[in-house]
């Protein structure tokens, strides 16, 4: 007797006669990549495994020298500079803000 | 743990990374550094100026934006220098004035012309643009290369014409025939000027502005006569033309015009004296563009205006010229920016004059000296010994030097000169000298002493309170070479605080009474310590001080018993020069005049140096009350050349007419040795003295008038004023009276 797997094998054959499976090169060029081309290919579809940690932790310090790099280039110029009045004393015209840093400096020396 | 990630994904995730990392640094952080750029400037910080170059190169900054930043942080806050006025410092031989409010230039003049330059290549051609040229073109004009400042001016006329901005191009024009006019290049600027007027519509070429310098220019040419002859054209062709507002505003621009033009041909026709004379350093370095004023005397007192005609612009040499000045005196004042004098000093005293007499030249060189440098005491120094010394830095061919001191008042602060003639660029003194010395007092209600503000009662004996000092040295024939006293702005030119302070003394009750303003109370304490211990200097000192502000309101009463004693007392224990003058005075109030004149003579003894021509002349005025005219006319005659305002040559001039009763030798001194007066009224003593000699001649007897004059002087000096002013009222002799009334306000 046979088989039900075996009537639908049967039938399967006859229908899939007229078919055949040409894709081997195909394959073959995927599973041993020969040609650069295939290589190529292979490489750009490989999986990496990257160990999280390690690799987290590289490109954190990457990305801190590059920023102190980075931010230690600008340079830092001088203070700003905002005078405006002017204040007569013993004589001389000075600017007000530099005559009140000049009498705070002698007022501390004086108690010193 | 582990991640499975694909190649191609991670490579592309790299690379999205990096485009987007490559976004934020040419993109993002620009725009957020323009950002801080942006509000930099707008707090007035430097660090703008300098982040807004930088900011130019940057690619991640749209040119838009790099323009609006030069737009908004440069040229609408640029200070335009471009007029007489528009300079901070004005600053005469008597009067120095600071105008508006002195803002530093955020950005250096490289800077400017750099950022200017930028905006002008890529801007559009509008009102901004323009703008932007003016304000270069100044920058040049202030580094001394007009030249490169009238190639732009030019150029960008040029530019404007062809997108018709009229209001624009007419700015442009104007400023353009300006420069040229103020840098000597008249010749050009005329040219310039019909250029522009005859492509122009008719609206433009009235405008106010080009109208006077249209007139300015021809004032200056030279050519007054086809000037006139220009401008009388014009008006008639414009008489012929219709009344409309528009055509009688021109007209009466022409009318002024011409009647200027009238008045510049007689002034050049009246005068072939040239004033000239360059504006430097010490070492040399020229000041350019520096504005230099030519003032007449009845006008030196006032600041300076928009109607001070005479006026100039230094060149790149720093030098300047006035044509065709009228006779007569002037002061020199010079406009300028705070960081041009600051640490620096203009070294002459007040004064100085210009004479100008219409046939020669006068050349003027004006030196910028640096600032003195002091020495010692400075930064607030607590002097605690007996002796004080001053030092300084000495200055090459100083003759002597003169040493004030003060403190700070109400109001501000005030300093009198107590050392002149001294030798060494340094001096030491006692303690107690300085405690004889007199120090200003002021009155917040005058004539009221109890409103006097205590600090000048106490001068130099609180030791809480702070004094300063400064110094001028000058050469042998008494002009001044250097002064410590000036602008101090930057750091350099800062210096040492010149203060100090005079410890080693506390203050006594009695002081502190004074402090606090209760001056009744403290006499009373001095005067209670003094019966207890006559030689109390200090109380001696404070005793004669407050009873002699006391007296101040009123000074025709003859000096109070108590007083007197005080002086004689004080004079005994501390023969100095203000004691012993104090010892003159009153004798002289109370009309002792033989004790008077022994207190001179000590006086003159004392004073190695001579006494000055001021005290020498007050010792006349005392000996003409005496009725002893040629002894007076003797001193004067020493006294007044010594003094350069001359300011009592009306006695002298009285003096001489009284002894001889002629007029010649008044004439002589009138004329040698006129009295400088700042502002009116200007007293011409010459003229005053022919008028008197025309009105001797006039009358009969000639004798007789100078008789009746010489009584007329008896009445003033001897203080007969009811006599004085009944002659007055009569109604002779009136180029007597003039001349009595003139010596009436002597002082």
């Amino acid at each position: 007797m046979k088989t039900e797997k075996e009537t639908i094998k049967e039938r399967l054959d006859e229908e899939l006669q007229g078919v055949s499976f040409q894709g081997q090169r195909v394959v073959l060029a995927r599973t041993h990549p020969r040609t650069w081309t295939d290589r190529l290919r292979a490489v750009w579809n490989a999986e990496l495994e990257i160990p999280l940690v390690p690799a987290g932790g590289a490109a954190v310090l990457l990305l801190v020298c590059v920023m102190t790099f980075w931010s230690g280039g600008e340079k830092q110029s001088a203070s700003p500079t905002r005078r405006g009045e002017l204040v007569e004393a013993g004589g001389n015209v000075y600017w007000k803000e530099d005559w009140e840093k000049a009498v705070r400096r002698s007022d501390r020396s004086d108690q010193g | 743990m582990i991640v499975r990630i694909k190649v191609k994904h991670l490579v592309l995730s790299l690379l999205v990374l990096a485009g987007l990392g490559a976004l934020f640094v040419y993109v993002a952080v620009p725009q957020w550094q323009l950002r801080t750029v942006r509000q930099w400037l707008a707090d007035d910080d430097r660090r703008g100026a300098e982040a807004a170059l930088r900011m130019l190169t940057e690619r991640g900054v749209t040119t838009g934006q790099k323009l609006s930043l030069i737009r908004d942080h440069l040229m609408e806050k640029s200070v335009s220098r471009e007029g007489a006025l528009d300079y901070e410092l004005y600053v005469g031989p008597n009067h120095t004035q600071v105008r508006g409010e002195p803002l530093p230039d955020l950005y250096t003049l490289e800077e400017k012309i750099f950022l200017l330059s930028e905006y002008i290549s890529k801007a559009p051609r509008d009102a901004f643009y323009a703008r932007a040229v003016r304000q270069l073109a100044e920058c040049y004009r202030e580094a001394g290369e007009p030249g490169r400042a009238v190639e732009l001016l030019v150029g960008a006329w040029a530019e404007l014409e062809h997108t018709r901005q009229s209001w624009q191009w007419k700015e442009t024009a104007v400023a353009l025939i300006r420069l040229l006019a103020h840098s000597g290049q008249r010749a050009e600027a005329m040219t310039q000027l019909e250029t522009f007027v005859s492509h122009s519509d008719f609206q433009a070429q009235w405008n106010e502005e080009l109208a006077s310098l249209r007139v300015e220019l021809l004032l200056r040419s030279g050519d007054v006569h086809s000037g006139e002859a220009l401008v009388s054209e014009q008006l008639e062709a414009e008489q012929r033309t219709g009344t409309g507002e528009t055509e009688s505003n021109r007209r009466r621009q022409l009318e002024e015009a011409l009647r200027q033009l009238e008045a510049e041909r007689e002034r050049v026709m009246s005068s072939r004296s040239t004033v000239s004379g360059t504006v430097e350093r010490h070492d040399g370095t020229p000041l350019s563009g520096v504005w230099v004023f030519l003032r007449d005397a009845s006008i030196v007192n006032r600041s300076v205006t928009e109607r001070d005609r005479y006026r100039v612009r230094t060149g790149p040499d720093g030098g300047f010229s006035f044509e065709h000045v009228p006779p007569g005196s002037y002061q020199l004042f010079l406009g300028m920016k705070l960081e041009q004098m600051s640490g620096y000093a203009w070294a002459i005293t007040s004064n100085e004059w210009i004479d100008v007499d219409g046939s020669s030249d006068v050349k003027y060189p004006v030196v910028l000296q640096p600032l003195l440098e002091q020495v010692a005491p400075v930064e607030d120094e607590a002097v605690s010994g007996d002796t004080l010394r001053f030092e300084w830095q000495p200055v090459a061919g100083a003759a002597y030097y003169r040493l004030s001191i003060g403190m700070e008042i109400e109001n501000g602060w005030g300093s009198t000169t107590y050392y002149d003639r001294v030798r060494d660029h340094w001096l030491e003194l006692d303690k107690e000298r300085l405690f004889d010395f007199q120090t200003g007092l002021v009155f917040e209600t005058p004539g009221d002493w109890t409103t006097i503000e205590p600090a000048g009662l106490l001068g130099f004996m609180n030791p809480d309170r702070r004094y300063f000092w400064h110094v001028e040295a000058y050469d042998a024939e008494d002009r001044m070479l250097a002064r410590s006293n000036g602008y101090r702005l930057d750091e350099r030119s800062m210096g040492k605080l010149p203060f100090f302070r005079l410890t080693g003394r506390t203050l006594t009750d009695e002081d502190r009474l004074v402090l606090s303003g209760r001056f009744e109370e403290a006499l009373a304490g001095y005067e209670l310590k003094l019966a207890e211990r006559p030689d109390d200097v200090h109380a001696l000192r404070m005793a004669v001080r407050l009873r002699e502000a006391k007296r101040l309101g009123d000074d025709k009463t003859p000096m109070e018993d108590e007083l007197l004693r005080h002086i004689q007392t004080l004079a005994g224990l501390r023969p100095s020069a203000e004691n012993i003058s104090r010892m003159m005075y009153a004798h002289y109030s109370r009309g002792d005049w033989k004790e008077y004149e022994a207190q001179y003579a000590r006086l003159i003894e004392m004073s190695d140096g001579g006494l000055s021509p001021y005290d020498s002349a007050n010792y006349a005025g005392v000996l003409l009350k005496q009725g002893r005219y040629a002894e007076a006319k003797e001193i004067l005659a020493a006294a007044v050349p010594e003094d350069r305002s001359h300011r009592f040559i009306g006695h002298y001039v009285a003096a001489a007419l009284y002894v001889n009763q002629d007029a010649s030798e008044a004439l002589r001194v009138a004329r040698a040795y006129p009295q400088r007066s700042y502002g009116p009224p200007l007293l011409d003593w010459a003229a005053l003295v022919e008028r008197i000699q025309a009105e001797a001649n006039a009358s009969d007897d000639a004798t007789r008038y100078y008789a009746a004059l010489n009584e007329k002087l008896d009445w003033h000096f001897g203080g007969d004023s009811e006599a004085l002013y009944a002659w007055f009222r009569s109604a002779e002799y009136p180029a007597m009276k003039s001349f009595v009334q003139a010596v009436m306000g002597v002082k």
